[in-house]
């Protein structure tokens, strides 16, 4: 069946132009199928905003045929298990990445929690995650069916930095993209998508020198928002997050009359951009499942959107939360946690409702009241059972080598000298 | 951990809805949260035409702590793969809604895809060859599923057909042993508290009278407590499913019992086929405006596969849903709060959600408002996305021999569904939602089943050459196929789970 969309010219010299152009040549590249770059600058750009790959988003790029090891081999690249909240007068709170605790009874571990707290218990929620003391102590082990503890396993992310992985793109893509000059960028194209990465003050980054590095982010609360600071192997990049509303660049129609927007260039979600990546990739999954066949762009188009506005709605509210403005899903949100610590099934492909329930209590934001199918556990029960998993996280957790340790080994099996620039821990 | 005073729950209806409310609410809160009591009458009959179900079930007797083996025998029940619908598209046309995938990923792309482009060059075969549940109905056979989830048998689910006359008395065993309380009367009145509008009393015919703090309203069409009382409204869809009363009758077994419901198309409706181990339950649900009840009566029984073994029983509804379905203290539950005909099985199913998402939500404070909402949100979204799917059953027809088929064919439908249709047309995408009880496998089978053919397919595909395709579909018939060779016979398989239940009863 012959392909009628033909050329494909991608604007951006950036990572989300360069992740464009190597995802659709990967997937519905044929003889008859140009994709074109066009670079909105001379120089590939380095964006912060895509220095965070969350778990989601590594097993999103692995079925892009960008897998753990190429990623691992970038110089800067960086295993990661979480995030630390930091207010403003130093309080830290620990998020780390899935793996927290054990649904029982037919209700999420939030619930025993809950239950466990209002009887007395002093752990926080996230101390019953392997991730949390392995952000404590300063530890890594990847996850893996042997550190598994029954049900639950840790999840790890990864930093890179964001010029590394696009050099690496372009290389791989050789000559299979034209790069297009300025003067012949006025000819007819089939779809234009815009991936400029427009830089904007959400996603002002730059490099400084923190300390040590950490298997961890840390986004400190500032007066006017916060500040990400995302360590590499080559040091920390500190990105700047000013509280400000989410935005839709081009309403809720990102594709139209033969354009797409992704990425920066179609919306502003400031808070998330630890979830950048991940709204990226659905962007351009999204784009895959629906690419169009016929001469009319306009049923993909139309399903597009659907699901993208969807989503937006979806990372417009959690945006919200996280930098503490209004947002109507978002607060309805809040006040029935709040209330009983529910949170309705979500219509959404990136964010689910686990995420909301860590937002929300590593933000202090703790339920009255806890879901009653706790209680099928009697008093003893629960607390045998807490008990048990907490001692099993922490026997795990001091199994894992020292994070420095970790790298040390990383660099063994790959080969190389390790990064003159990285400091060392004590 | 926590002193809230128990609450009282009345449930009011003592059908599959009522029963299984009760059974739910003292099997899954603990004793010291709730109180309940139920109220039904003799006099009243059950309605019962949710036989046939979806694998949803079984997660729901599992919560309740209800044994499979018991409950089998208990409600004379087979096993069910899937739904067989003839006659839909055209006349002399069938196929199978069955419960699981069609084929395996392959290239990490939905089955279909490359089953769309094999079919295009006439190398492939009919989509159910490549289904185990399809294949398994076609012969008659079951298994459960495999445990082992790299097993190509584990790729399915579940059901059952069982007599729902039977059900809700074994739930009522069930919830009396745990701890529900029923009492015998028809309400009477319903008093309202002036200030907040809440149900406090019910005052039955026998002289009874019953508080509580939170009531369930199962009686079915009438909606004794959600609508006669609260008054909330209605939303008619019959515009879109013109479908408006059924006449169910039983009748003798003939043959093999069939791992399957069949839903067969007449010219103003459809009728089903429910096999249970002891009877058939057969039922015409057909649309007033294109036929008259005698004629319905007629197609029913000239298109019995058995002696009948009752006269046969009219019902009458009005599709649609209530507009709230959690109204001040009550929330209506089955029938009470609305009804879709049975064509997906789906009665007993949204019967269950309701049940479960209230006890999600279940009130621990005295202002719910919060939980209500919530509440109505997500049932209201289960029912429209339950809605769409049954219209498509109707409107992707190719039909033109009767006025019902001609109207169902051309009438307006909802934009939601319309654009699921084009998109689906055009490029072999099924529209994505991540929550809503029908999911891709379900839209494909109807879709195809119903001659609605992709013009496109996935175009990462090309990169595929047709022999590797051949191949895939190659491997995974012959999966299907010594999955199927290592099964019993349903009726074997349904035998032998008899002997073993007596042979545990004798020690």
């Amino acid at each position: 069946m012959a392909d009628p969309t033909r050329t494909i010219r991608i604007l951006g010299n950036g990572l989300e132009a360069w992740l464009c152009a190597y995802v659709l040549s990967g997937s519905v590249a044929n003889a008859s199928l140009t994709i074109q770059i066009h670079p909105d600058g001379p120089a590939v750009r380095e964006d912060g905003l895509y220095t965070i790959l969350r778990p989601s988003a590594l097993e999103t790029l692995e079925t892009f045929g960008i897998g753990l090891q190429d990623l691992l081999r970038l110089p800067s690249t960086l295993p990661s298990l979480g995030q630390v909240l930091q207010t403003a007068n130093g309080e830290e709170t620990i998020v780390p990445y899935g793996g927290r605790g054990i649904d029982w009874a037919g209700t999420g571990f939030h619930h025993h929690w809950l239950r466990a707290r209002q009887a007395g218990l002093r752990h926080p929620y996230f101390a019953f995650s392997p991730g949390y003391h392995a952000i404590a102590g300063n530890r890594f082990a990847p996850p893996d069916r042997r550190n598994a503890i029954g049900s639950m396993q840790h999840e790890s992310g990864l930093h890179v930095s964001a010029g590394e992985l696009t050099e690496q793109l372009k290389q791989s893509l050789g000559d299979k993209v034209a790069v297009v000059r300025q003067s012949d960028a006025s000819s007819q194209v089939d779809l234009l998508i815009h991936a400029t990465g427009r830089e904007d003050a959400v996603s002002a980054s730059q490099r400084s020198h923190i300390g040590p590095v950490r298997p961890c982010a840390i986004r400190r609360e500032e007066p006017d928002g916060s500040r990400l600071q995302i360590p590499l192997r080559t040091g920390w990049l500190e990105l700047a997050a000013p509280a400000a509303p989410a935005a839709r660049h081009q309403g809720s129609t990102p594709w139209r009359e033969g354009a797409l927007h992704v990425g920066r260039s179609a919306a502003r979600l400031p808070g998330l951009e630890d979830r950048a990546m991940d709204r990226l990739l659905f962007e351009l999954r999204t784009l895959l499942d629906l690419w169009p066949r016929a001469t009319s762009q306009a049923l993909p188009a139309l399903e597009y959107n659907r699901l993208w506005s969807q989503e937006m709605d979806e990372w417009a509210a959690l945006s919200a939360l996280v930098s503490g403005l209004d947002n109507p899903r978002c607060s309805g949100r809040q006040a029935l946690f709040r209330q009983r610590g529910y949170i309705e099934p979500l219509e959404s492909q990136t964010i689910c409702a686990e995420d909301w329930v860590d937002a929300l209590i590593a933000r202090h934001v703790v339920p009255a009241q806890y879901d009653r199918l706790s209680e099928r556990l009697d008093d003893p029960q629960l607390k045998s059972e807490l008990q048990t998993l907490s001692q099993a996280v922490l026997r795990t957790v001091r199994e894992f080598p020292a994070f420095p340790a970790y790298l040390d080994a990383i660099d063994q099996a790959l080969g190389r000298p390790p990064p003159s620039t990285t400091e060392s821990t004590a | 951990m926590g002193q809230d005073v128990p609450r009282r729950i009345v449930v009011v209806g003592g059908g599959t809805a009522g029963w299984m409310a009760a059974a739910a609410l003292v099997s899954v809160l603990p004793a010291r949260r709730v109180q309940v009591t139920l109220i039904e009458s003799e006099a009243i009959g059950i309605i019962g035409v949710g036989e046939a179900t979806l694998p949803h079930l079984r997660q729901f007797n599992e919560t309740i702590g209800i044994d499979e083996a018991e409950f089998l025998e208990a409600t004379s029940a087979t096993m069910k793969l899937g739904i067989e619908f003839v006659n839909w598209a055209r006349i002399g046309d069938r196929y199978v809604h069955p419960f699981g995938d069609f084929g395996a990923d392959i290239a990490g792309l939905p089955f279909h895809q490359a089953w769309s482009r094999m079919r295009a060059t006439g190398n492939a075969r009919e989509i159910g060859d490549y289904s185990l549940p399809v294949r398994m109905c076609a012969e008659n056979r079951f298994e459960r599923p495999a445990d082992d989830p790299t097993d190509f048998a584990s790729r399915f689910g579940y059901a059952y057909q069982f007599d729902a006359t039977r059900y809700a008395p074994f739930l009522r065993q069930h919830a009396e042993a745990r701890g529900a309380s029923r009492v015998e009367g028809i309400v009477n009145a319903v008093h309202r508290d002036p200030a907040t509008g809440n149900i406090h009393r019910l005052d039955l015919d026998n002289g009874q009278v019953v508080d509580g703090d939170f009531f369930f309203d199962c009686t079915g069409f009438r909606g004794v407590l959600i609508e006669q009382a609260l008054n909330v409204g209605y939303e008619d869809w019959s515009h879109w499913l013109p479908c408006n009363r059924a006449i169910a009758v039983p009748s003798e077994k003939s043959g093999p019992t069939p791992p399957y419901t069949r839903a067969t198309a007449h010219q103003a409706g459809w009728q089903w086929r429910i096999p249970l181990q002891h009877r058939t339950g057969n039922g015409h649900v057909y649309a007033s405006d294109f036929t008259d009840d005698d004629t319905a009566r007629q197609v029913l029984l000239d298109n019995l596969e058995g002696n009948a073994l009752a006269d046969p029983r009219p019902l009458r509804f009005t599709t649609g849903r209530r507009k709230q379905f959690w109204s001040h203290n009550c929330i209506s539950v089955g029938l009470a709060g609305g009804f879709l005909e049975p064509l997906e099985s789906t009665s007993i199913h949204l019967t269950q959600i309701a049940i479960t998402q209230f006890i999600e939500l279940f009130p621990v404070t005295g202002d719910y408002r919060l939980e209500r909402d919530s509440y109505n949100a997500h049932i209201a979204r289960e029912f429209e996305r339950v809605r769409d799917f049954l219209i498509l059953h109707y409107h992707a027809t190719e039909r033109t021999d009767s006025a019902f088929w001609n109207y169902v064919r051309t009438m307006p439908i909802p934009d939601s569904l319309a654009e699921k249709m084009a998109l689906f047309r055009e490029t072999g995408r099924v529209a994505r939602y991540q929550q809503g009880l029908f999911l891709e496998p379900s839209w494909l089978a109807v879709y195809l089943g119903q001659r609605v053919h992709p013009n496109h397919w996935d175009g990462r595909l090309d990169v595929i050459a047709d022999a590797a395709l051949d191949q895939s579909l190659n491997a995974i018939q012959s999966d299907i196929e010594s999955a199927i060779a290592r099964m019993p016979d349903h009726d074997t398989w349904l035998a032998r789970l008899a002997t073993r239940a007596e042979d545990s009863r004798h020690g």
